[in-house]
């Protein structure tokens, strides 16, 4: 690996001097990798026997009204509900990736100060939505 | 690992030797570690459940036998469950933590384009899995996707080629099957490893 770090020529100055920083060897990031495994996978079955995944209701059931939207696409439900399929489904969702997908572009217009706030604003906007369907929807 | 190991691609992702600075915990919170983890497991659990689930109309049904009858049958799905909601909570603070330390910026922009990329994947694919529970409230989050693209000129098609024919009353349809459990879980599985590729291409992860 060295070798092949040694052979990129055009590398900008930001990545050359990260090359400076001192190495260790890969065995810290390993035995860090399997702490922090061990810690996840701990959580994750703690969830997983404290908390039981309900079954919905079945289609054979007599049929009850719901409209209800996993969480992951609660924000955009909750939209739904305020303002037309259009905007709600399609516009807003959209225009949010598309900021996401520019943000790089937007860092060398705007500057990261910029970028952070923007960043911020739209994911508390779509995080407060979320959580605003789950708890009050 | 010999000089071949080292250029192979474990060899590229997995060189011989860290930057401190990359080690620290703030430099990643684990994150991107963490959303891989989710992933390994959203595999393992998902391959052991695809023995037993029916997509369709016995998709309740099979399920329902799943979690009370089949040995450790309910465990697999909850993991399954879990993992799903973990991994989506991961990476979007692996994104906000991206931000917070301006790795977005040039030679990552790439990596941080394919992470947007996995980021839409990866709640598109927890929705999947939700349709495919298979009861009526599937069926009724169902009929919003389909009437958001029923409302695109032409998504007439694209509804069908995503949902399939649906009920209100269950969401899992044969072709909600395929794009959960190949397409998209295909798709984020590529994407991950070509975005652990270009993170070294990238020069590693540079703290702040
Ligand atoms: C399936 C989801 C994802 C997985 C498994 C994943 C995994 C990783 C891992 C393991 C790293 C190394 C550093 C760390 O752990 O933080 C990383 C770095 C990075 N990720 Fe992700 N990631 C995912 C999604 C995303 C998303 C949604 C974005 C942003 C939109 C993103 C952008 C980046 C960038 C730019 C880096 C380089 C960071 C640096 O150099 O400091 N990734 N990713």
């Amino acid at each position: 690996m060295d070798l092949l770090e040694g052979e990129r020529t055009q590398a900008p100055a930001e990545v050359e001097q990260s090359g400076r920083q001192e190495k260790v060897p890969l065995i810290e990031l390993q035995v860090r990798e399997y702490i922090g495994t061990f810690l996840w996978l701990g959580f994750l079955l703690a969830l997983t026997a404290s908390v039981k995944v309900p079954l919905d209701s079945s289609p054979k059931a007599a049929a009850v009204s719901i409209s209800k939207a996993p969480w992951v696409f609660g924000a955009i439900q909750w939209l739904l509900q305020q303002w037309p399929a259009w905007l709600s489904g399609w516009v807003l969702p959209l225009l949010s990736m598309a900021v996401l997908f520019t943000l790089p572009w937007w860092g060398q217009k705007v500057g990261k100060m910029w970028v952070w706030i923007i960043f911020l604003i739209l994911s508390l906007v779509w995080v407060g939505l979320t959580f605003l369907y789950m708890f009050m929807g | 690992m010999g000089k071949q190991g080292n250029n192979s691609f474990m060899g590229h992702i997995r060189p011989r030797q860290i930057r401190t600075g990359a080690l620290r915990l703030r430099a990643t919170f684990c994150l991107g570690g963490f959303s891989f983890l989710a992933f390994i497991v959203l595999t393992i659990t998902g391959v052991l459940l695809l023995f037993y689930y029916q997509p369709g109309d016995r998709a309740f049904a099979s399920l329902s036998e799943l979690n009370s009858v089949l040995p450790y049958g309910g465990f697999v799905r909850s993991l399954h469950f879990w993992a799903g909601q973990m991994m989506v909570i991961s990476v979007f603070m692996h994104m906000v933590r991206v931000v917070w330390s301006r790795a977005y910026r040039p030679l990552r922009e790439l990596n941080w384009i394919t992470g947007v990329v996995l980021f839409g994947l990866t709640v598109i694919l927890d929705y999947s899995g939700y349709l495919l529970r298979g009861g009526q409230e599937s069926g009724a989050a169902a009929t919003v996707g389909q009437a958001l693209f029923t409302s695109l000129p032409g998504g007439q098609a694209l509804a069908t080629v995503f949902f399939g024919q649906p009920s209100p009353l269950n969401g899992s349809t044969l072709n909600m099957f395929v794009w959960h459990a190949f397409i998209l879980a295909g798709a984020v599985g590529f994407l991950q490893l070509f975005h652990f590729w270009r993170i070294r291409r990238g020069g590693g992860v540079r703290p702040l």
